[in-house]
């Protein structure tokens, strides 16, 4: 097991992965269509209000540690619970790997296999995630981490080669729709750091327990920042109002680049480096979902739960049956199931163990108290 | 008049079987091994009796029917006793002046030391006009040992399997009548390859000293080329047959104990019936024995050796090959010249990174023109796309048997080219390269822009300077270009994917071969581009050496100028 402990920036890059998948296709356009010309603040406070979340996060997980969401929710409510959560958590990461996968291989058949049938497109990429599942857990975080850099650069890439067509003046009105749209309803934008779910289950896979704090600062503020500049990208490049397109936000901006007379397109180069964003978290995805079905149901053999996690997902991305319902799980669904998994179920459950924790710490506190008082009286 | 009734007889009568009539009986192929009388005769000690050792050897060497197994009988003198002996040894594997000079004249001819009879007191002691003297207990084994074999390197021994093994090795046995040990003396000579610049790892600047196939003059170059009292060479027996001897060489006090240990485990552990190069070894005591991916490094080169071993790693030195085996290793390490270390460190760093560089052009560039070409055209300058499009206007096949056809000519012609002797080679290389490329492309077989690719990959390819990576880069470029072909970027992205994966699985002696970059260490000091030769503080830090520093913190103390 020692062999599946993370350091810290393996464990980092593990939680930026899940961010950066979902700015890669349609997150930074729905921030922009939520909020206008606001969409940098809006990031940078949606930041902040993670920021704060995860802080609470932290203290909440103190009294378990190497313990994960699993681990927790049979505390509070012993195996009934641990099973609800395992079940919450697996349908949702299967519906939104499920919904990304899919929505990224109809963008790949769009654009370069017109006459390809787009259940195969997806076929290769969850026949690669099991292939690379069966050489284990540690093998899919060094490769992560190996090609992460890649994707950081590419962002950073986008966003510096279209500084020259960028207006500036586009960031205005500063408020966007309103102060309501940017701060009220646009907290909901924190949906955004739904990548944050790896970190209720990331702790009993770290090396130093210590370092949790580290990795969810860290990850919180790269998140933000890729974010922040895809975001930018789109909104200095393109009128928010007139991005109409429902799909590839990030794919338009790269369209836009032009690296002199020799690149006239380099686009395919991002969907090369995207291609291993999306293998990279499908992979993970599966990992985890297999990880945590495997603690709950005492499974020594991981192979057959990863066959059975892909073929479900596989088949979750056949049931929407246009692009209209693809974008609808996408941009509404994702947006309220991460709201209500990640920043409200867990939140819950963790809340009550520590309730519970806590109060358990107080009793036995009194407890002995009242013996030493006792053994003082008999002593007097 | 014979010749019709030949002609007659040829065409009239049955053909008859003129060829040989032996065939050997089929058996199963995967039979276990059956006892032979052979084997009866293993696990057996030395007799007393002369007559019985010697009927037991006859039988054991197949004395009577191998020309080149030498014995000679004849009677030793020691103190003017005369005992039956007999010496065993391989004619053409041993000294014969040494045997003759220092082995059978001082027994067989009288002299003084054989011949002296008078008492030997070690003390004597007078008292009431009584004289006591101790006098040595004569002993026929200590007395031919001490006073009669006039050489270095001479043993005793009672087990008949390591007689045999010492007698197939070049050494001279000598047996004694009522003994029940033999002398085990060394008298190994035999012709070798004298030692010779190395072939296939050439540098500029550097040694120019290469192993040969002979096991001592190689640990011999090791020891000469590192003077420390450290280097431990161990010698171990590799096979049951053919018992080749092979030395594990490390310095006790820089290399990982652990490490040195799983070596000597894997390589006690091997059992084969023979083994008889490093190239086989190593396929033996590599971690992940189905992946294509060499585990160690094969080097020829002694300064390369040795600066492994001063970096805490193993070599394994194996008879009858030129080459050793390098434990543990990481995939940069194959990607490393010993000119890297020679020269300074911005031009070794440039050669690397040229390396680097042509490390992916061999695996990629064939499927990414695939790729390119056929489903991310817009990637190319539109002149360029045009250039390509009417180069392959006149080519009937499509663009992934195009490619196919001339990466396995270039293979043919590179294989034949290697195999057949080395001035036919060039030939071959000639009219396979130029003469065929150009008359495929005049023919519309292939287009030039292809030729072009295949070309840059086959010279990219020879900078990848060892032979195992590289055959691993070729099976994988064929991978490649079928992933290209099917899915483009797609495909390439989903092999590199796992192919990433594999890497990443994949150790060498524990040592993860992908270190230092996954597991990511950041901290570490051995990172693919070279350090200043001054500033080489620590050893790799993976390889978990004993001395982890190998400079001390200001190696150039000269040049501080405040002592």
């Amino acid at each position: 097991m020692n062999n599946e402990k993370l350091n810290t920036i393996e464990a980092t890059f593990l939680v930026v992965i899940i961010t950066l998948t979902h700015i890669i296709l349609n997150l930074s356009n729905s921030i922009l269509k939520s909020t206008g010309s606001s969409a940098i603040i809006n990031v940078l406070y949606c930041s902040f209000l993670t920021l704060v979340f995860f802080f609470i996060l932290n203290k909440l997980f103190k009294p378990f540690p190497s313990k994960d969401i699993i681990d927790v929710s049979e505390y509070v409510g012993g195996k009934p619970l641990k099973f609800i959560t395992n079940l919450i958590y697996s349908v949702y990461l299967i519906f939104v790997s499920g919904t990304l996968i899919l929505n990224f291989s109809e963008l790949l058949r769009l654009i370069y296999f017109q006459n390809a049938w787009t259940p195969l497109i997806i076929l290769i990429f969850i026949l690669s995630a099991v292939i690379v599942n069966k050489l284990g857990f540690k093998n899919i975080v060094k490769v992560n981490t190996l090609i992460i850099f890649v994707v950081l650069v590419t962002v950073v890439i986008i966003f510096g080669a279209s500084l020259d067509k960028v207006e500036f003046q586009r960031v205005f009105p500063v408020l966007g729709y309103g102060f309501k749209e940017t701060f009220v309803t646009g907290a909901l934008n924190i949906f955004s750091f739904g990548g944050l779910i790896l970190l209720y289950l990331i702790r009993p896979n770290l090396k130093e327990q210590k370092k949790y704090k580290t990795v969810g600062i860290v990850s919180i503020l790269l998140s933000s920042v890729y974010l922040l500049l895809s975001v930018a990208s789109l909104l200095f490049l393109f009128p928010f109002l007139t991005t109409g397109t429902e799909t590839l936000s990030v794919y338009m901006s790269t369209r836009a680049i032009e690296f002199g007379k020799f690149f006239e397109r380099a686009d395919a180069l991002f969907i090369l480096v995207w291609i291993f964003t999306f293998l990279s978290y499908l992979s993970i995805i599966i990992s985890y979902i297999t990880k945590m079905n495997k603690k709950v149901f005492n499974v020594k053999n991981s192979s057959p739960i990863i066959y059975l996690v892909a073929l479900i997902i596989f088949f979750v991305t056949l049931i929407p049956k246009d692009s209209s319902q693809i974008i609808f799980l996408e941009t509404t669904v994702y947006k309220y199931a991460a709201l209500a998994v990640v920043f409200v179920y867990s939140f819950l459950i963790l809340l009550i163990g520590y309730i519970k924790r806590t109060g358990v710490k107080v009793k036995q506190i009194k407890n002995n108290k009242k013996l030493d008082l006792g053994g003082d009286v008999e002593n007097n | 008049m014979s010749f019709f009734k030949n002609l007659v007889q040829s065409l009239f009568q049955d053909e008859v079987d003129s060829d040989s009539s032996f065939v050997l009986p089929e058996v199963n192929p995967e039979a276990e091994n059956k006892l032979q009388p052979e084997d009866l005769l293993k696990n057996k000690n030395v007799y007393p009796s002369i007559d019985v050792n010697l009927e037991y050897i006859n039988a054991r060497f197949n004395s009577l029917i191998n020309s080149d197994i030498k014995i000679r009988e004849f009677l030793i003198h020691v103190r003017n006793k005369q005992y039956k002996a007999f010496i065993i040894y391989i004619d053409g594997m041993s000294d014969n002046d040494s045997i003759n000079d220092f082995i059978l004249k001082p027994l067989m001819l009288k002299n003084n030391a054989n011949s002296y009879d008078g008492p030997q007191i070690i003390s004597e002691a007078i008292a009431n006009n009584i004289s006591v003297r101790r006098v040595k207990k004569f002993n026929v084994s200590d007395y031919i040992m001490e006073c009669l074999l006039p050489q270095n390197d001479v043993k005793r021994e009672n087990s008949f399997d390591n007689i045999a093994d010492s007698v197939v090795s070049g050494n001279c046995i000598l047996f004694v009548d009522t003994l029940d040990y033999v002398f085990d003396i060394s008298t190994k000579k035999y012709e070798t390859r004298s030692i010779g610049e190395p072939k296939n790892e050439p540098i500029i600047r550097g040694s120019q000293e290469a192993f040969v196939e002979n096991l001592r003059t190689n640990t011999s170059m090791l020891r000469r080329n590192l003077s420390n009292e450290n280097l431990v060479i161990e010698n171990l027996t590799i096979g049951n047959v053919d018992k080749n001897k092979c030395a594990v060489c490390y310095l006790k006090n820089i290399a990982n104990a652990d490490l040195v240990a799983e070596v000597k485990y894997r390589l006690n552990n091997i059992d084969v019936d023979y083994c008889l190069s490093v190239g086989e070894l190593e396929q033996f005591i590599k971690d992940d024995i189905d992946t294509t991916l060499p585990e160690a490094v094969q080097t020829e080169r002694v300064d390369r050796a040795t600066s492994y071993l001063l970096q805490g790693r193993v070599v394994i030195v194996y008879n009858g090959c030129p080459y050793v085996l390098v434990v543990p290793i990481t995939i940069f390490d194959f990607l490393k010249s010993q000119e890297d270390t020679n020269i300074n460190y911005v031009a070794a760093n440039l050669l690397k990174i040229i390396r680097a560089i042509s490390f992916v052009i061999t695996l990629l560039l064939p499927s990414l023109y695939i790729a390119i070409s056929t489903y991310h055209s817009e990637l190319l300058p539109t002149d360029l796309l045009f250039s390509i499009v009417s180069s392959r206007s006149s080519v009937p096949f499509m663009i992934i048997i195009e490619i196919l056809i001339m990466e396995v000519s270039f293979e043919i012609i590179r294989e034949a080219g290697l195999r057949v002797a080395s001035p036919m080679g060039q030939t071959v290389g000639i009219v396979g390269t130029i003469v065929l490329g150009q008359a495929a492309v005049d023919a519309s077989i292939v287009s030039p822009i292809l030729i072009i690719i295949v070309a840059i990959t086959g010279i990219t390819s020879f900078a990848v300077l060892d032979i195992s990576l590289s055959f691993h880069l070729r099976i994988a470029r064929f991978a490649y270009t079928i992933l290209g072909a099917l899915a483009g970027f797609l495909g390439i992205a989903v092999g590199l994917f796992i192919h990433l994966a594999i890497l990443c699985s994949l150790k060498s002696f524990g040592v993860p071969y992908l270190a230092p970059y996954a597991p990511l260490n950041v901290k570490s000091s051995s990172k693919y581009l070279l350090k200043p030769a001054w500033k080489r503080e620590y050893r790799d830090d993976y390889l978990a050496s004993k001395r982890p520093r190998s400079q001390s913190k200001i190696s150039l103390k000269w040049r501080n100028k405040t002592e």
